[in-house]
């Protein structure tokens, strides 16, 4: 169970501390900013000081560390520092050191009714927003002038109900709901040009905001494209399992209702291809590079926010480049060329050459540098999974649906 | 104006006028620290919400920056009484945190809590537990125990949660109070609520994780409510049911050959859905009520809480069988997509598994290949994985990749990289050859931290294959030749030289280059430099006169250990004479070694409990506790049933009960209470109860109860379709009617002992209905050692007191009556009802419909010349509380036969008479009956001692005496009494004969005595109804007064 919480910023001061059991001194957390500055991108998730055990994560910016003082299952606690964060996320639209600072009452009061003891009490967004109410401008005025507070004296009905996650009494004068069905390409192409592995890893983020107690079916063309799947509390395992649709009651606003995982076994379409060529020598100075991008498999739809980042061999003092499109940076110190493209627009194919200058006298022949891609390509599924319709019971209004299409590269990953 | 700057004076340090102290919010009191948080005190102790509420603000933003604000304690106590919801709140949030400083402060807020507890709303009866059991003061430990015992039973299933969770806090704060705990994690543990049970079970591994036998009762409730339970609920609840599944169930992959070869050996057929035959149902031998299990927690592997995906992994693997494993494989392989911190708990799990199961996730190798922007461990777990994972037809895959990630810019990995192709090399004798040619190549890298790792890794393998040692020694030699090596590298080349090139040409010319230099080497490669030396001088004694220079170089030198390892070796090269150790000196350097084997860094993390802490760090964390081994044999399945819900349910499903449970698995844990006990069940119940575990007494006695109660059920079964029922095809009625009648000559002979001094016996055992006759029979097959094999014992009241040990001398035991029943009365005349006379009796043995009713025989005599049909009761008027179960309705009564039957009344302690309708084809006619006091009441029996304290308090006005005239016979006073009132006789001396019962309704104690006086005796009756007392003392008064 979680003893205590930790919040760091960056420059490694403990500026919030949470004890959920006797008080722990915050020189614990020495631990993990050791660790931390031996190296800041590789810290271990969890970590064993002598009386105490340190699982951290990092997000925003800054490093929440959970302590506890025995055995715990460390994903236990991992998933709710994310789930903390994503709770902050929702309440003060980011989670960085200075919005939780300028917080840190409503920050206090969550924390506090999240975990009870150790032991997590209230997660879920909608339960959490009618205790403590988000704060914003308005309330705030409101409340100083009729002397009401930010915290319900009442039980959520949620809390009781076998649907915890929506809150009652919702009402909207316009009843929507919106699917983003979000794909992400995982890839790695060596330097040929072939692919080593591909996979898709998919989202479907809602927006929903139906008055009542809707009940939702989603139906997919083609649902046997999932290879794993996981979902929101809220959808019926037992119906997804005979008929392939999900059925739920969702809860009220922004969730993610479903996630899933296009495996390597599948073949995967690879919309984007790079051509490059790299040649460093290692007895003068100078060095070539040219790079061409193109799309491939879009199904006639258009690259857009396109990226390409290079992290070059530590020999590369310089690039001076010339790009028909888009503009390009080399940063000499981390050694990151970024070229930023924007859209891709036939027939014209993005190309970057020019000069790299290489240390003299550097050993350049073990160098294999590679390029992390970024893209977006609006309105497809790149796996091919299509919503076919959604219906909804269990109230009487016509609500007004929307599904949006979008594939993105993951970690996308060309070696050279 | 003067008297606004006075008073400022007083509280305002800056003095300035300007600011007047009604405001202190206004942020001027930026103050020196000595008086940093007058200011906040004096805003605490006003009146308005607003400035409380900001000044609490700000005393929350002290503490969670970490700054002490415990001064200010005795102002904010105070306000805990506060009206404002959200002040109230943050004095909580501080009252936790300071509460342990200044504990007797903290006392004067107990009693507000206590009041709130009280309150009608659940969510400030909640927090109000919440804090209360948070306040770490060890003086409130009885209150806190309280709350939660009261809040356990709360209405709300919120304030139960909380409850659940006050339990380890409380345990935390004071361990001797588990005991009392543990029966309130009990109680929780069968709650019905999802909300409840999660953190039942979180408080359940928390106090007392090794009690599994805690669970076996709401074990099936507990899996069908897994899915339904908050997915932190589910992960805690998990843990539990896999610690419960690893003890009660022999592990499913032992007789099972179909999961041996992908469990142990390596699996080399790299897809492992080839055996189709095996996989196509699942084994038979699995225990139904874990397959239960594993069907419920199956769809949570699709939970979007990783924690909960790892729990049924870690379920799955340790207590499944081994071909269901691989959609644990896929959902593991789904997490890797998640956050980082969350693949490297999972990689690391996942490298723990490999090890023996590679099968399972050898279809996923592509998913673990490495991106340059991974950070470092995750690389390397991933690495270890690919190597783990690699077999004969994947190699070529996995070598290409490492290919690619030896160049990697990342040291401390391309090292790791290398070190796996070793490890590869050995693993796998077909691609040794490559391995080996590509670390040879590495050899010649130009980045020196290659070579040297190389160099090391090469070393291992070769080590392996000598056939293969040839190029590389040349390769080595080279190398040290061109000097690029670093110490550890180095000294490995010499090592090769020395172990596989001794008969190399070239040895003797590296170590002719070494020597000139010998000075300035490591001590590492001096040592290495020595052995070779010493090797070169056995197979090539052409160079003694090199390894004698070599020698004397090192006797000279810094490092003590390398002067006294040239010292021994000395005596090799130049034997001292008459030595004999010249002669063996080949076969102590050059021996043939064994293969060294590499294995992985992971497989002592195999030991672990996948996906725990101590998994990820290698060694056992504080408080780990390994999951135990598994049973050779399952525990009996009928220590889970559940116990029943309602007594009657079980009455009139005779027909159910030939069903066994399992037919319905999906009825499993809430459905199941109201059939569950198949006969079968309840029949292997109590033979198996006598083993269960003897520290649970609270709960196995609740069991002996119930079960007694079932087997009367199945006997009733039996009996009703003639005794006879071993043609039936059920084996379990075989086993039971067996059983009864194996019983059968045993009963009378028990029967004899219970009741060897109560001179009247009983006369028509033939007359008895089906019921009683069971009653009794049943109560035989109970050979319990708990139970008083008597009527009185199994229906008593589990409320009355709490059951304490078997042999407890201090308890009030149920007893049979001393004495059965009387002659019967008349209660119908045949006049009356053309011909049908009907008698009543009371028999005395308790009532099966419920304990508080007492049994009421009725016996019908046909005396008119045709025959009546369908007896039976028409119309009760009844009163109260009170209640009426109608006797079983008498389909017909040939002319001159007679039939009893037994009805059940409820009196509820009180004898006013009852009146009903008894109907027959003879008409109606109406029937009223008084119970006489002696009646309403049960016979106990106490120690001598008990019956004194019990007596005591019962003094005064619940006591009342008659005198009545001289007796003497003990015996004819005792019978007397025996007729008059249903009481047992309390072993006495003196001349006090005591007598305890206990009221059917109100289960209040009775206690008669006589005093046996020269003069005059007394009858003194005791109980907390008056009536009854005075009625009982008069009636037996009058009947001692007969004698």
């Amino acid at each position: 169970m979680i003893h205590s919480l930790f919040i760091i910023n960056p420059s490694g001061d403990v500026f919030l501390e949470k004890h959920w059991r006797s008080v722990i001194p915050r020189s614990v957390c020495d631990y993990y900013l050791e660790a931390q500055r031996a190296s800041p991108n590789d810290v271990p998730p969890v970590l064993a000081a002598p009386h105490h055990y340190l699982i951290s994560i990092q997000r925003g910016g800054v490093a929440l560390v959970a302590v506890s003082k025995q055995e715990v299952a460390p994903l236990f606690v991992i998933e709710f520092l994310h789930r903390v964060v994503d709770t902050f996320q929702d309440y003060f639209s980011d989670c960085t050191e200075t919005i939780i600072k300028e917080n840190y009452v409503v920050v206090y009061e969550l924390l506090d009714e999240m975990l009870d003891n150790g032991f997590p009490l209230a997660t879920e967004s909608n339960i959490l927003k009618e205790l403590i109410k988000p704060p914003n401008i308005l309330r705030t005025i409101a409340n100083t002038v009729t002397g009401k507070s930010n915290v319900s004296s009442i039980l959520p009905s949620g809390q009781l109900s076998n649907v915890p996650w929506r809150r009652s009494g919702v009402k909207y004068a316009n009843n929507e709901a919106y699917f983003d069905v979000v794909e992400e390409v995982d890839a790695i192409i060596d330097k040929s040009g072939a692919t080593v592995s591909a996979e898709i890893q998919g989202y479907i983020d809602c927006c929903i905001k139906l008055s009542g107690m809707p009940d939702l079916t989603l139906t997919f063309v083609n649902p046997r494209l999932f290879d794993d799947v996981s979902f929101h509390p809220c959808v019926r395992f037992k119906r997804w399992e005979s008929e392939r649709i999900l059925s739920f009651i969702p809860p009220d606003g922004n969730f993610r209702l479903m996630s899933y995982h296009i495996g390597s076994q599948s073949v995967v379409a690879i919309p984007i291809y790079v051509r490059h060529s790299l040649t460093l020598r290692s007895n003068g100075d100078q060095g070539r590079l040219e790079m061409t991008v193109g799309p491939k498999q879009t199904m006639g739809r258009t690259l857009e926010n396109v990226a390409l980042e290079i992290c070059m061999p530590k020999c590369v003092l310089n690039c001076s480049l010339t790009a028909n499109q888009g503009k390009y940076s080399y940063d000499p110190v981390s050694k990151v060329l970024l070229w930023d493209i924007g859209k891709i627009e036939l027939p014209k194919l993005p190309n970057i050459r020019g000069s790299v200058s290489v240390a003299t006298g550097a050993d350049t022949s073990g160098a294999n540098p590679s390029i992390n891609i970024h893209f977006t390509i609006p309105q497809l599924a790149v796996s091919g999974l299509r919503v076919s319709r959604l219906d909804m019971y269990g109230a009487k209004y016509k609500p007004f649906k929307g599904v949006k299409y979008i594939t993105k590269a993951g970690k996308f990953h060309v070696r050279m | 104006m003067t008297t606004i700057s006075s008073y400022n004076n007083d509280k305002v340090v800056t003095g300035e006028v300007e600011y007047p102290a009604s405001d202190p919010a206004s942020g001027a009191f930026f103050q020196p620290d000595y008086k940093k948080n007058e200011d906040l005190k004096i805003m605490l102790d006003g009146s308005k919400d607003s400035l409380k509420l900001e000044a609490m603000k700000r005393i929350i933003g002290m503490i969670a920056k970490g700054k002490d604000a415990s001064d200010l304690f005795p102002a904010v106590v105070k306000n805990v009484v506060s009206k404002n919801i959200e002040v109230k709140k943050l004095v909580y949030v501080y009252l936790v945190r300071y509460a342990e400083e200044q504990q007797d402060l903290a006392l004067l807020s107990i009693s507000t809590f206590q009041r709130a507890l009280k309150d009608p709303n659940q969510l400030i009866r909640a927090s109000a537990l919440r804090v209360l059991s948070s306040i770490r003061v060890s003086m409130i430990v009885p209150i806190v125990m309280l709350a939660i015992r009261d809040s356990a039973s709360d209405m709300s299933p919120y304030v139960r949660k909380t409850a659940a969770h006050a339990i380890p806090k409380l345990y935390s704060l004071d361990p001797e109070q588990k005991e009392e705990l543990v029966l309130i994690i009990d109680k929780l543990l069968s709650d019905k609520a999802p909300l409840v049970v999660g953190s039942a079970a979180m408080a359940f591994s928390e106090v007392c994780g090794d009690r599994v036998s805690l669970i076996h009762k709401s074990y099936r409730k507990l899996c069908s409510l897994l899915a339904d339970v908050d997915e932190w609920g589910q992960l805690a609840l998990l843990n539990v049911l896999t610690v419960y599944a690893k003890t009660c169930f022999p592990d499913p992959n032992e007789e099972n050959y179909s999961s041996d070869d992908s469990a142990d050996k390596p699996f080399y057929d790299s897809d492992s859905s080839g055996s189709p035959g095996r996989k196509s149902a699942p084994s038979p031998s699995l225990d139904p009520d874990l397959r239960l299990l594993l069907r419920a927690a199956k769809p949570l592997l699709q939970s979007r809480n990783a924690g909960v995906v790892m729990a049924v992994a870690q379920l799955f693997y340790h207590c499944g069988p081994a071909q269901e494993l691989p959609p644990i494989a896929k959902a593991m392989i789904r997490l890797l997509r998640a956050p980082i911190e969350v693949q490297s708990v999972v990689l690391n799990s996942i490298a723990a598994l490999t090890v023996t199961k590679r099968s399972l996730f050898e279809p996923f190798l592509k998913s673990f290949f490495i991106r340059n922007s991974d950070p470092t461990h995750i690389k390397l777990l991933k690495l270890e994985i690919l190597t783990n994972l690699a077999t004969e037809a994947s190699a070529p895959v996995v070598l290409r990749e490492y290919q690619t990630y030896v160049t990697s810019n990342d040291k401390a990995f391309a090292a790791a990289t290398i070190q796996a192709i070793g490890r590869l090399a050995v693993a796998i004798h077909t691609e040794t050859e490559t391995c080996l040619n590509g670390l040879l190549h590495l050899l010649s890298s130009k980045d020196e931290w290659v070579v040297c790792e190389a160099v090391v890794v090469v070393k291992r393998v070769v080590g392996g294959g000598a056939s293969s040692a040839a190029p590389a020694v040349s390769r080595a030699a080279k190398l040290l030749r061109s000097d690029r090596l670093a110490g550890n590298a180095r000294a490995a080349a010499v090592w090769l030289v020395a172990e596989h090139g001794a008969s190399h040409p070239r040895a003797a010319a590296v170590l002719a280059h070494m020597a000139a230099a010998f000075a300035h080497q490591e001590e590492l490669v001096k040592l290495q430099l020595l052995s070779l030396a010493v090797k070169l001088s056995i197979t090539q004694p052409d160079t003694v006169a090199m390894c004698r220079y070599v020698l004397s170089l090192a006797r000279y030198d810094a490092s003590y250990d390398v002067r006294d390892r040239a010292r021994l070796l000395r005596r090799f090269v130049d034997p001292p004479p008459g030595s004999l150790l010249h002669q063996y000196a080949a076969s102590i350097f050059c021996p043939d070694k064994p293969k060294p084997t590499i294995e992985s860094s992971f497989k002592d993390r195999q030991q672990y409990t996948v996906g725990s802490l101590s998994q990820y760090l290698g060694s056992a964390a504080a408080g780990y506790r390994p999951l135990p081994a598994a049973p050779r044999a399952a525990l009996p399945a009928a220590l889970r049933d559940a116990p029943p819900v309602a007594q009657q349910a079980q009455h009139d499903t005779d027909t159910q009960k030939n069903k066994t449970f399992y037919s319905e698995p999906d009825s499993g844990g809430s459905g199941s209470s109201s059939s569950g006990s198949s006969s079968s069940s309840s029949s292997e119940e109590s033979s198996d109860e006598d083993e269960s575990d003897k520290e649970e007494k609270k709960t196995d006695k609740g069991n002996d109860e119930t079960n007694n109660y079932r087997l009367s059920n199945s006997g009733t079964s039996d009996s009703e379709t003639d005794s006879d029922s071993s043609s039936s095809d059920n084996s379990s009625s075989d086993k039971s009617s067996a059983e009864s009648s194996d019983e059968q000559p045993s009963r009378t002979k028990k029967e004899e002992e219970t009741k060897p001094d109560s001179g009247v016996q009983q006369q028509k055992d033939n007359e008895k209905s089906n019921l009683e006759l069971l009653l009794e029979l049943d109560e035989v097959a109970s050979s319990l050692p708990t139970m008083t094999p008597t009527c009185g014992g199994f229906l008593s009241p589990p409320t009355t007191t709490p059951m304490q040990g078997i042999g407890d001398a201090d308890s009030i035991v149920p007893v049979g009556a001393s004495w059965a029943g009387g002659a019967a009365a008349e209660l119908v005349s045949r006049v009356r009802c053309g011909g049908l006379y009907a008698g009543r009796r009371w028999p005395r043995t308790p009532h099966l419909f419920s304990q508080r009713m007492c049994a009421l025989e009725i016996s019908f005599t046909n005396h008119s010349p045709a025959d009546v049909t369908n007896v039976r009761l028409n119309k009760k008027t009844l009163t109260g509380s009170r209640a009426i179960h109608e006797f079983a309705p008498i389909p017909s009564l040939a002319p001159g036969a007679s039939a009893s039957v037994t009805m059940g009344v409820d009196f509820a302690d009180s004898i006013q008479p009852i009146e009903f309708t008894i109907i027959s084809s003879l008409g109606e006619v109406g029937v009223s009956i008084t119970p006489p006091v002696g009646e309403l009441m049960r016979a106990v029996t106490m120690s001598e001692a008990r019956w004194d304290t019990e007596h005591k308090k019962l003094r005064g006005m619940t006591e009342c005496d008659k005198k009545i005239g001289k007796l003497e016979d003990e015996q004819a006073i005792c019978k007397r009494v025996f007729e008059t009132a249903n009481v047992a006789a309390v072993t006495s001396t003196g001349n006090l004969l005591r007598f305890a019962g206990r009221m059917m309704s109100s289960q209040d104690l009775v206690l008669l005595s006589v005093r046996l006086e020269p003069a005059a005796s007394t009858v003194t009756a005791n109980c907390s109804n008056m009536a009854v007392a005075s009625l009982l003392a008069n009636d037996v008064a009058q009947a001692l007064n007969r004698l």
